[in-house]
């Protein structure tokens, strides 16, 4: 107890210079937290909008179907997927999707769409981000030979919701053109406005000759029990012509660049603790060198060097747990504040529209900070003062009592 | 049967001053009793402060043995020597060397928790020492708060309130004024008197030497002289100095 108290008081003798190495390791951690928060927002905003757009937590299609999009390459009874599945567990959604290419004509122009998409209407709105971004006009209805197209895909042909296009691509069998009407356009940002394009699913099969076969089963899940959710539907459908892919392995592209994010994360976390380490070390190795004849006189009084080590380390330690406090302090709010609020992305990629295989990321990113993040980041604060002090520590242990008492 | 609480046998200690062998203490023998009041003293440089350090377990002879307490200190590693100054000796320096960021009673206390005597004994015995120094008022302050005076009964306090069986001063008056040195000397006195304890001062202060009872003379490192009286000034004078 007297240890913990003198230790306590040996980190105020120097108010000015705790303060200092206080501020440094406190905003290193407030700038960590949120820095950290911001990368598992952006990720987590990533991760749902290509998984809203382009796959599901976990999807079904024909084995081939992830080398080559290609129509012939399709899961032919669907229906017979659902009911080896059985009943979906409670917050589960189901859609189905037919991905394609085409070409779309106005009397004014044409628009190559390399991703024409034939949508299960009621359960691509639950799950989609395409209802929620239409500038004019309204999501699909069945019956209604209606098409959805981006708005950079309406300036270009001049149309808009209520004109008629026509759309040409290659069904399974043949060559097929038919004429929609303009039922919506979205804005959902970059190249999609314009490559994108949604028909409903009973009129694509129809147009492209596909019968009851679709491309893709997307399965939309809560996030964290996607892993175990692709293991049970594997096993249950192991013994159909079907693949069944956790998102992370139906878009690689996405996932090694949440890997590439990660690690460069991991690289600036350890640049910044490398500095602040020096920092500390520094500060710690002055107030040992500053208390030599003090501690030598410890240790004439019979303190053991061990005691002196621990008595050192104690005072890295609170350093490191105020510092954890301050830094939380300033770091938490602001975490939670532009959790709130949002970071516009364009704003850190300079006024460019972010895309990645074939989404653009346009929504504002809201930082998310775990509770596991946050405590392994404090546990590294902590880990890392303490460990800077070990040097000075040691050198504290072996101050000779005998040359310490002849120091002023 | 009682064995000496010093004892020291041919005790070298050179060390290197530059490319100069310095012969600080050069083939010492002594030995100190139980309950002893004794000076060392002798002109700056003549090796006085090595012999103290040599007897405070604080440094190594390069010849020769020094026990404490029955024991050959030079075979002790670092942590059986902090050990042994823990439990057998006190400590009093010239320049006070008090803990800053401890209060007086802390200071004092330090020893006794260091060798794991529980709380409330602790709280006991340092009242009763701090009484004892007339202190006990004085308790909560640090040392930055006290004179010199005050802060040298308090490291006097804290040599001796865990009965050790040596107490060493190294010039425990040189920083004070007379009047407060005779009162701080009185008080050791009174402590040897009434507590047994062993009293051992370096000091070329005469005043330290008409209190000891025994003073050893040193002159470039050898003992050249020493002589026992059959009182020392704190045998006769009662308490009548307050610092």
């Amino acid at each position: 107890m007297l240890l913990l108290k003198m230790a306590f008081r040996n980190l105020w003798r120097r108010r000015f210079r705790t303060g200092i190495t206080l501020f440094a390791i406190g905003s290193s951690f407030a700038l960590l937290l949120f820095f950290v928060g911001l990368t598992e927002g952006s990720h987590e905003l990533m991760i749902d909008l290509a998984i809203r757009m382009q796959a599901g937590h976990v999807i079904v299609q024909a084995p081939e179907f992830q080398k080559e999009r290609a129509l012939e390459l399709r899961v032919t009874h669907p229906e017979k997927v659902l009911e080896r599945i059985g009943p979906l567990p409670e917050g589960w959604v189901v859609t189905q999707r037919i991905f394609t290419t085409g070409l779309l004509r106005s009397a004014d122009g044409s628009v190559m769409l390399d991703n024409l998409m034939a949508v299960d209407l009621e359960n691509e709105k639950k799950i989609s981000d395409v209802p929620r971004k239409i500038v004019r006009g309204a999501w699909l209805t069945s019956g209604e030979p209606g098409i959805l197209i981006g708005e950079k895909a309406a300036r270009l042909l001049k149309v808009d919701v209520g004109d008629k296009v026509v759309l040409s691509c290659s069904g399974l069998s043949q060559k097929v053109e038919e004429r929609f009407v303009v039922a919506g356009v979205f804005r959902i940002g970059g190249d999609s406005d314009r490559g994108t394009a949604m028909i409903g699913l009973a009129r694509g099969q129809v147009l492209l000759g596909m019968g009851g076969a679709i491309s893709q089963l997307a399965f939309f899940m809560p996030s964290e029990t996607s892993r175990d959710a692709a293991r049970m539907l594997s096993a249950k459908l192991a013994d159909l012509p079907v693949a069944v892919l956790h998102w992370e392995e139906a878009l690689p592209v996405l996932t090694q660049l949440l890997w590439v994010d990660d690690v460069s994360m991991q690289v600036f976390i350890f640049i910044i603790l490398g500095i602040v380490a020096a920092g500390i070390m520094n500060t710690v190795l002055m107030s040992v060198m500053e208390r030599t004849r003090e501690l030598g006189i410890l240790k004439s009084l019979g303190m053991r060097p061990s005691s002196i080590f621990r008595l050192i380390m104690t005072e890295s330690t609170m350093l490191g747990l105020l510092a954890v406090v301050v830094g939380a302090a300033v770091g938490l709010p602001l975490v939670y504040y532009f959790a709130r609020v949002g970071i516009d992305p364009m704003a850190l990629t300079g006024g460019e529209v972010m895309e990645m295989e074939g989404i653009a990321f346009t929504d504002r990113i809201h930082p998310v900070l775990r509770w596991g993040s946050g405590l392994t980041l404090s546990g590294i604060i902590i880990v890392m003062t303490v460990l800077s002090a070990l040097w000075p520590a040691f050198r504290a242990m072996r101050i000779l009592p005998v040359k310490a008492l002849r120091q002023m | 049967m009682s064995h000496p609480i010093v004892e020291l046998q041919d005790v070298h200690k050179e060390y290197k001053q530059g490319k100069l062998e310095v012969k600080a203490v050069n083939g010492i023998d002594l030995t100190i009793e139980p309950g002893e009041f004794t000076a060392i003293c002798g002109p700056s440089g003549s090796g006085k402060t090595t012999l103290l350090n040599l007897i405070g377990c604080l440094d190594t002879p390069t010849r020769g043995s020094v026990h404490v307490d029955g024991k050959d200190v030079s075979r002790l590693s670092d942590s059986a020597l902090a050990d042994l100054r823990l439990r057998k000796i006190g400590f009093v320096f010239q320049a006070y060397n008090l803990v800053p960021v401890l209060t007086a009673f802390e200071n004092v206390e330090l020893v006794l928790a260091l060798q794991g005597v529980p709380a409330a004994e602790r709280k006991k015995r340092v009242l009763a020492i701090l009484d004892e120094v007339g202190l006990a008022e004085l308790r909560h302050r640090r040392p930055m708060d006290m004179s010199g005076g005050q802060q040298q009964r308090v490291a006097v306090a804290r040599a001796v309130v865990a009965n050790p069986k040596l107490v060493l001063a190294d010039e425990p008056t040189a920083n004070l004024d007379s009047h407060t040195g005779a009162a701080l000397l009185q008080m050791m006195a009174d402590l040897n008197r009434e507590h047994q304890v062993t009293f051992l001062f370096s000091t070329h202060d005469p005043m330290v030497m008409d209190y000891s009872r025994r003073i050893v003379r040193i002159v470039d490192g050898k003992i050249s002289s020493d002589d026992t009286k059959a009182h020392g000034a704190g045998d006769r004078i009662p308490a009548e100095v307050e610092a």
